[in-house]
């Protein structure tokens, strides 16, 4: 009974709560139990809020039996990276710089969450600082991918997404700057929504690179990811790139279809090598989507190179500019790879920088021409199926590269471009890995992503799917 | 972007102007890490950004409405 509770949709549990035929308390407990249980083996957890969270499901149980149902995510376990800070809970960022650090304050993200009467279970896992792409954390230890132990979820928000898959909680939030909620939701099967830039308040989330750091919802539906975006997104004074732009109901559209959509395949991203089994899933789905009634064409951005060279110029620079002080002072906390790459960040010229965020303005106005012919874009969310823990380099094509760039590769492009991109699962390898379909497009038009994420969750069904080798009980 | 070799006393000495300490290793792999970067950033080079001025956190949002 424990892990039917804990695999209930968003939706699901909101209806059984709502008609009190199920309480926060049970549901809440279910999870917990299954962190218990679970959380050892998996890692998703750097701190569990059991008893906040126990405490907080009685008082959501009593304000919904005296008629005080405040909406979906009222009684709803959820998780937070543990890069949001969370007013007197430890929020490490998955670092030693940061491991006893207690905040005064609640990220905006998350304090919205709670006023919706989601309750949160705890801190999840994180790449250190949420600078890279497995969520191999040397402080903390690796999260595991629960559709193989022995393979990484992807990152950074990588612990988000095994609670997520491993049903530990209903909902989670992530951080993307480079594609760490759809790299991880494609890994792990679930589902990731970067929200455009200054959509969702990064306020009370530890920075990584300002100008590309965006905050978004994890769900295991794209419904849910829907309800989650509906409570975090709006405008907050206290994030300076904040938007003052209506919020509409992102659940409105869902069931619209892809008739007469018009979808755009990315070339230069199909063209880079790319897993046999990802390519052919990508594909299945594309044809589902187009005997739907969804026009399909191929779409060219000739620029991706270069602004996946400017991101990752931009995202170097201001990642040093976050860390100078501490790696001036602290450096031998710092995990090595993360070391490594913040130095880096610090040798960069200044010139360098300043160009790529030049490049950048040319390049956004670039990319938006391509939305006069297609409604959205889609690709691979990555290149290859979960790499194995111990596995820093990837092959394909017979080239041999760094993991972290081969996995990032697709995503990156939209936290340059700062525009809305889901992952979706829509497919599994032999060996049983999930896939993940990249769904990108116009700034502020989430709808129409999630949209198109809801036609290839219900005609795929893969993401019903429950991992079985992680995430029974031992 | 100047072509002129990086070598480890390079990235050693760039690192001390902005107070950070390398020993030998960390310098001979930054010294070969800021190459590929730069080599990579040298794409930038084929924009044309003549009258381009640069994308800032706190307008990104706002001109793309």
């Amino acid at each position: 009974m424990g892990s039917e509770l804990a695999y209930l949709s968003v939706c699901e549990a909101a209806e059984l709560l709502r008609s009190r035929r199920l309480s926060p308390r049970e549901l809440v407990g279910a999870c917990l139990e299954r962190i218990e249980s679970l959380n050892p083996r998996l890692n998703a957890f750097i701190t569990v809020t059991a008893e906040p969270a126990r405490a907080a499901a009685a008082r959501a149980e009593a304000e919904i039996h005296r008629g005080a149902y405040r909406g979906p995510l009222h009684g709803i376990p959820f998780a937070l990276k543990d890069l949001f800070a969370t007013r007197g809970v430890r929020t490490t960022a998955g670092s030693k710089v940061l491991a006893d650090w207690v905040p005064d304050h609640d990220s905006a993200a998350g304090e919205r969450l709670a006023a919706a009467g989601a309750i949160l279970v705890g801190k999840t896992n994180t790449h250190e600082f949420a600078f890279g792409a497995t969520t191999l954390n040397p402080h903390y230890g690796p999260a595991r991918n629960p559709w193989d132990p022995e393979r990484v979820p992807g990152g950074s928000s990588g612990g988000s997404a095994v609670a997520l898959a491993a049903g530990m909680c209903a909902l989670a939030l992530g951080s993307d700057t480079g594609g760490s909620i759809r790299l991880p939701a494609a890994l792990t099967g679930t589902v990731g929504l970067k929200p455009t830039y200054g959509r969702v308040s990064r306020f009370g989330v530890v920075p990584l690179s300002w100008s590309q750091d965006h905050v978004g919802p994890m769900a295991r539906t794209v419904r849910d990811a829907a309800l989650g975006l509906n409570a975090i997104a709006g405008y907050d004074p206290r994030d300076p790139a904040s938007v003052k732009r209506s919020v509409p109901d992102f659940t409105d559209e869902l069931e619209r279809g892809v008739a007469g959509l018009r979808l755009g395949l990315l070339r230069e991203q199909l063209e880079l090598p790319t897993d046999p089994e990802v390519e052919a899933a990508v594909r299945a789905t594309v044809a589902r989507l187009e005997a739907l009634g969804a026009q399909v064409k191929e779409v060219s951005f000739p620029e991706h190179a270069q602004a996946l060279a400017a991101g990752s110029a931009i995202l170097l620079a201001e990642a040093a500019s976050v860390h100078e002080r501490w790696l001036r002072e602290r450096a031998e906390e710092y995990g090595e790879d993360v070391r490594t790459r913040l130095e880096q960040g610090a040798l960069l010229p200044a010139l360098v920088y300043v160009r790529a965020q030049r490049a950048r303005r040319l390049l956004i106005a670039r990319f938006n021409r391509l939305f006069e012919q297609v409604d959205v874009v889609l690709s691979p969310a990555a290149p290859v199926p979960a790499p194995r823990l111990d596995q820093p380099m990837l092959t394909l094509d017979g080239e041999t590269s760094d993991a972290r760039g081969v996995l990032l590769r697709n995503t990156r492009l939209y936290d340059v471009l700062g525009l809305p991109a889901l992952s979706v699962p829509c497919g599994v390898t032999r060996a049983g890995l999930p896939i993940g379909l990249q769904v990108a497009g116009r700034a502020f038009d989430e709808a129409t992503v999630l949209r198109v994420g809801y036609a290839v969750e219900q005609s795929g069904g893969w993401s019903a799917r429950r991992p079985t080798a992680g995430a029974s009980p031992a | 972007m100047s072509a002129e070799p990086i070598d480890a006393e390079l990235a050693r000495r760039l690192a001390a102007l902005v107070g950070l300490s390398l020993d030998a290793g960390r310098a001979s792999e930054q010294a070969r890490l800021l190459a590929a970067e730069l080599a990579q950033v040298r794409l930038l080079e084929q924009l044309d950004l003549e009258g381009v001025e640069p994308a800032c956190s706190f307008e990104l949002a706002t001109e793309r409405e």
